[in-house]
């Protein structure tokens, strides 16, 4: 029964796409899968060839699309951003608002050894033209 | 005047309605139940069979169906069986399919259609 290739590689990426959760997604293609499963059994015990199984099984099984607008039928099955979208999207504007202008700071903690050396470099860099500056100055005065 | 629902099950409830009743018989997993589904209907109603899962999902999540694992023969089916709560939902549907059946029966029985 497994020579046959693992079908629905797709449809847990269009079941995402409609909107349906991870989990339910993953749980959907697995039973789908053993249906499969099942009615290439099925077909095989009729004396069809793998070929012609595959092509039984999969018909009767639908397309991957019939399967995906089904499952955004049921509302049961959308993940929370898909149910409620004005919620999730005012919820990811609150995030955006608070992450960007933190985003600076978080930077400079996580590099605050860098910065650091930065920091001294460029000190002693000007400190010592302008002593030089100073000390041209003084020459030429 | 008492403003009537509509009927949003009229076609939608078609296989959530059949579902319930199956599976308040007995459990049975997803491929046992399309089966069951055909030979019931004597193959009058032939959905695509992966549109049962969706249904199942959905039913078992608004908690009208549980769901368990049970291993047969080294592969890990998952049965369904109708909760309390499925078998209101499932007379309430039966109820309304009931009712819109006699209605379309009367609108073929009547005279002034004939």
């Amino acid at each position: 029964m497994h020579e046959a290739p693992p079908q629905f590689s797709q449809l847990e990426k269009l079941l995402r796409t409609g909107g349906v959760s991870a989990q339910c997604a993953k749980m959907l293609v697995a039973e789908l899968q053993d249906h499969y499963d099942d009615l290439l059994e099925e077909a095989q015990s009729n004396r069809l060839d793998l070929d012609a199984a595959i092509e039984f099984a999969r018909r009767a099984i639908g397309s991957d699309e019939q399967i995906a607008r089904a499952a955004a039928a049921q509302v049961e099955l959308l993940s929370w951003s898909a149910r409620y979208p004005m919620f999730a999207n005012c919820g990811r504007s609150l995030v955006y608002a608070i992450t960007l202008p933190a985003a600076p700071i978080y930077f400079c903690l996580n590099q605050a050894s860098s910065i650091a050396r930065w920091s001294a470099s460029i000190s002693l860099a000007s400190l010592i033209t302008g002593t030089l500056l100073l000390a041209l100055q003084s020459l030429i005065g | 005047m008492t403003i009537r629902q509509t009927n949003p099950p009229f076609m939608s409830g078609v296989p959530e309605l059949l579902v319930l009743r199956l599976l308040a018989r007995q459990e049975m997993y997803g491929y046992e139940l399309v089966k069951a589904v055909r030979v019931v209907t004597s193959e009058a109603i032939r959905l695509g069979e992966g549109v049962i899962y969706p249904v199942l999902h959905g039913l078992e999540r608004n908690g009208s169906l549980s769901a368990r694992r049970k291993a047969v023969n080294g592969r890990t089916r998952v049965y369904y069986s109708v909760t309390p709560t499925g078998q209101q939902r499932l007379d309430r549907l039966a109820g309304e399919w009931e009712r819109i059946k006699n209605g379309i029966q009367s609108v073929l029985e009547s005279p002034q259609n004939a």
